[in-house]
């Protein structure tokens, strides 16, 4: 038997023994991944605008019209008049998908570079009328990481793996009918891209759909913003055929259908894909159908001049004007050995010619490389119109000329790259400081910090609002400002008072008199560098700012003084298709009268072409001051047309006291849109 | 051998007290078996190969490697009544791994006993319950951690060659991975045979049914049997996942046991272990389990 002594002997022990056994499991790791718990959004932070319109229509309530669903129900009934297409199940047999006729083929791969996603991509032509239908399965490996690409993405493609089968796209490019909605000239024979997403278990179609791990987005926005569509607002439903909001007549279109946006199928760059090394999905393996999707893609787009080559023939032409111009087949026929596509296999060695060293130097053709192809190209080259093609950041001069807005974007909103892997690539590669160096030897335009750092999207940025003319007491707004939680005032120079300097809206007080005030802002302890804008105080402005409406802007446009109407342009109904947009009167509801309905929705497409999130970015603004205008630049501050080289205009003052009549057009077009551009 | 500390410092603190307490019992033992041989100290060296230390299924993911091991363990045996005694085992110890450092470990373990003997007839059972608690730390931050094993057993002489051992048991492990925090029952038998004075055959067999564990390269298939991955910090590369999924376990062991002298012995065995998913995807091509042999080879020393 034991003695006291070893029974204390022995507690100790035990006691050692359990001390050591205490550690624990500790605080567990941070990489432990639980596929079958539910994967959540991730948490937001820094910038968040992915896959939105760079105009995303913001109204008064602050909503954002091109991502709400009614927009997206307004999308579909003007794609899908008679709702034949509600299910996946519908929309593939209105498509003709397994009817054993036409070209059917399917590809597995894995989308790494824009979107993530492990796809199966069905495609099918029709035998006799070209139309063209692609469904894909969207698969998405979550548990891996929130979102991002993976090889699981693929594998999951592959073996149709239900429990990462995230979405279904259902895109078309077909004719569509035409309804009372839409306009005379609406054609029922000129196919354009429309754009479905079904629910992955019921096949319902969907009016929103979670692309990138950050909440829902409004179809079809999230789809169109990079193919080449436009965003523009919905019409009232005052005084629709329908009574309800109509999608916008994209007025450039060839075939004038409510629903055509002007998108366009993207091609197959099928050397950026990733695939799998199982028998059947390998690259090799999926070559020839890659090749026949890609000439399936080919074949959508316009062209100006008949082809003879075989990938060409069922390409419509001409060109109509004010459309894509087909920009894209350059890179396909590049990729696959030029005209006649005499190569197997796709090569991405594609380089317009507008950037190759030869014509922009060595500079510019590794820009081009390194920065344009990854980053902005997938989207770009679907964008740009007959007349004014400099979106489609084809030559380095396009895209050079944008260098403001590339800063803006890129370096300051963080809203592009559009999609957020490639925004992550960006920042996480040195294509940033390729594209810094761009921007700033080239263009001027300061991104970089004390440390030469590049600057990135989610610090504060103090954005007090264009230069302005206006009248005391005068509401300056930092609410334009980026990522920014405090606002700080102050006055540079000038002798009117600021109140409120600490608000988002102070006010500016005074005698007549130019003042500059400054804006910093700052969330928590980063501070914003300074920014200036010069507030003129004039009180013999008429109309006032405050009072200028939707009717003096409407006199402006229709004015041939401007340049804007009589130039057979915005005036011109019978070029359609023309500009996007005409400042005519005229039945735009199609009610068979030209009446205050149509002022209304004349005021609703202009409004559109104000962006309320960044309002120097707005076309209303920046085509007519001469950025990336087909037409003139009647508002060039720069044009020396003062009132009294043209005293025969009668509204020439009393902006006329501000220089130039066409800059004091101008600026009472800024007015009203700082007064939230009211009817 | 190296001993790693790698985690906090209270866990410094409690492996130096375990370490300063068994020096103390160490001294403290000389006393013990003045009084009888109620006190056995053990040591154990040993050599082993494992042909899929990763446990997995495919070729290509299967790495092997040879361990050295070390264990000191003091087994105390302390009569309660006429039929029930205690035992309290501690052992400490460590392996070392030849190519994968990160399955480096060091342990130390408490084992309580309770034993029931109805009589001293030799074709009598000896019934026991036991509780075992287990710390070790491995260079693999993931797996370091401490287990619990909670069981009852039955011992039965058969013949004067032939011996019966079988166990039941409920077993946990925590780690700092959830990767490795395991729950697991477990039913094993036991028989030895004893070829001659100095020789003992032994086989054995073990179900386990819960949690497993198994590294492979990245693979759809395992992500949707697994309750949780994460990357092996084990494997350098980073190439390698950890999969924690729920599966059915058999190991079989042969050995043979060769008596030197009355304190020294050689043990040599092989255990085969399979381990088969409970799970298996519809389109999965891969083998439905993994094997593992592990041949080794073990002195062992009694004081």
């Amino acid at each position: 038997m034991m003695c006291k002594r070893d029974v204390l002997q022995l507690a100790g022990l035990l006691l050692t023994g359990l001390m050591l056994t205490a550690c624990g499991p500790g605080g567990g790791n941070s990489g432990d991944v639980f596929p079958r718990e539910t994967q959540t959004s991730a948490v937001v932070t820094g910038p968040n605008s992915f896959l939105l319109f760079p105009n995303p229509q913001k109204q008064d309530d602050a909503s954002l019209q091109t991502n709400t669903t009614a927009y997206a129900t307004a999308y579909y009934e003007a794609i899908d008049p008679n709702n034949d297409k509600d299910t996946l199940t519908k929309w593939k047999t209105a498509n003709g998908f397994g009817s054993g006729t036409g070209t059917e083929v399917t590809v597995v791969f894995g989308d790494v570079k824009d979107l993530g996603y492990g796809r199966r991509m069905t495609a099918r032509q029709h035998p006799t009328n070209g139309s063209l239908a692609f469904v894909v399965e969207n698969y998405l490996v979550g548990a891996v990481a929130s979102y991002t690409y993976s090889d699981f993405n693929v594998e999951a493609a592959v073996v149709r793996d239900s429990r990462w089968h995230v979405g279904t796209n259902g895109i078309e490019f077909s004719v569509s009918p035409c309804t009372a909605s839409d306009p005379a000239g609406c054609s029922t024979t000129i196919k354009f891209a429309k754009f479905y997403t079904f629910d992955p278990t019921t096949g319902q179609r969907l009016l929103e759909a979670q692309l990138d791990g950050r909440g829902k987005k409004a179809m079809p926005g999230i789809c169109i913003n990079c193919h080449g569509g436009r965003g523009d607002p919905l019409t009232p439903a005052t005084g629709s055929p329908t009574g309800k909001q109509l999608f916008n007549l994209v007025m450039n279109t060839a075939s004038q259908k409510r629903g055509d946006v002007m998108a366009n199928l993207q091609p197959l760059k099928v050397d950026s894909f990733g695939y799998s090394s199982r028998a059947g999905y390998t690259r090799a393996e999926q070559e020839a159908n890659l090749k026949i999707i890609n000439k399936m893609i080919l074949s959508s787009y316009p062209i100006s001049v008949a082809s003879a080559f075989p990938e060409d023939t069922l390409r419509r032409t001409p060109i109509v004007y004010g459309e894509w111009p087909g920009t894209a087949a350059a890179l396909i026929k590049n990729a696959y050995g030029g005209d006649g596509l005499p190569n197997a296999s796709f090569a991405d060695t594609y380089l317009p010619t507008g950037w190759s060293a030869g014509t922009a130097g060595l500079t510019a053709e590794n820009l081009y490389k390194n920065v344009v192809v990854s980053s902005c190209r997938t989207c770009h080259i679907l964008r740009g119109n007959q007349p004014m093609s400099e979106l489609n950041f084809e030559t380095y001069a396009h895209f050079s000329g944008y260098a403001d807005r590339i800063k803006a974007h890129v370096i300051d909103r963080g809203n592009m790259p559009l999609a957020k892997i490639v925004y992550e690539r960006l920042w996480s590669t040195t294509e940033a400081d390729t594209l810094a160096t761009f921007l700033t030897t080239a263009q001027s335009q300061p991104v970089r910090d004390a440390n030469n750092a590049v600057l990135q999207p989610g610090r504060p940025v103090a954005i007090p609002g264009p230069d302005r003319t206006t009248t005391s007491p005068a509401t300056l707004s930092a609410a334009g400002s980026l990522y920014a939680s405090s606002y700080s005032w102050s006055k540079v120079s000038g002798t009117a008072t600021l109140t409120n300097p600490t608000s988002v809206t102070p006010t500016l007080t005074g005698a007549d008199g130019t003042n500059v005030l400054r804006l910093v802002v700052s969330n928590g302890t980063t501070q914003s560098t300074p920014a200036d804008v010069t507030v003129i105080l004039d009180s013999t402005l008429s109309p006032a700012p405050s009072a200028i409406r939707f009717s003096d802007i409407k006199a402006v446009l229709q004015s041939n003084s401007v340049g804007c109407s009589g130039a057979g342009c915005h005036d011109n109904l019978s070029a359609t298709p023309g500009p996007p947009l005409y400042y005519t009167n005229y039945d735009r509801n199609r009610d068979a009268s030209t009446d205050a309905i149509d002022d209304r929705w004349f005021y609703t497409e202009l409004r559109g072409r104000i962006n309320f999130t960044d309002i120097a970015a707005s076309p209303l603004l920046r085509k007519p001051s001469g950025h990336h205008h087909g037409g003139a630049f009647p508002f060039d501050p720069s044009l020396a047309t003062a009132c009294a080289v043209a005293p025969a205009y009668p509204d020439c003052s009393p902006y006329a006291t501000l220089g130039a009549y066409n800059a004091a057009k101008y600026k009472m077009f800024v007015n009203w849109i700082l007064n939230g551009a009211p009817y | 051998m190296r001993i790693f500390f790698a985690c906090s410092t209270r866990r410094n603190i409690a492996s130096l007290l375990f370490m300063a307490g068994l020096l103390h019992w160490q001294q403290a033992q000389a006393d013990l078996t003045i009084f009888s041989r109620e006190v056995e100290i053990r040591l154990d060296a040993g050599y082993m190969v494992d042909d899929n230390v990763t446990r997995t299924k495919e070729s290509v993911d299967k790495l092997g490697d040879r361990s050295y091991s070390a264990n000191l363990s003091g087994v105390m045996f302390l009569p309660l009544t006429t039929h029930t005694r205690g035992l309290l085992t501690l052992s400490a110890g460590g392996e070392k791994f030849s190519d994968y450092s990160g399955l480096n470990r060091f342990a130390g373990s408490a084992q309580g006993e309770l034993q029931y003997r109805s009589s001293a007839a030799f074709s009598t059972p000896t019934f026991a319950v036991f509780i075992r608690t287990f710390a070790e730390q491995y260079e693999s931050l993931l797996r370091s951690g401490s287990r619990y094993s909670v069981g009852m057993s039955v011992r039965q002489p058969v013949t004067d060659r032939i011996n019966l051992f079988a166990a039941l048991a409920h077993n946990q492990r925590y780690a700092k991975s959830a990767v490795f925090n395991i729950r697991e029952n477990s039913a094993r038998i036991n028989l030895d045979y004893g070829l001659s004075a100095r020789g003992t055959l032994y086989l054995g067999a073990e179900y386990r049914s819960g949690d497993t564990v198994s590294t492979a390269q990245p693979a759809l298939e395992n992500i949707d049997i697994a309750d949780v991955f994460a990357q092996d910090d084990a494997y350098p590369g980073g190439a390698l996942y950890g999969y924690r999924f729920k599966g059915n376990t058999l190991i079989s062991t042969l050995g043979y046991n060769h008596g030197l002298n009355s304190r020294n012995s050689l043990d040599f065995s092989w255990r085969m272990i399979e381990t088969k998913a409970e799970e298996r995807p519809s389109y999965a091509t891969s083998p439905s389990s993994y094997i593992v042999n592990q041949y080794s080879m073990v002195y062992l020393r009694s004081f």
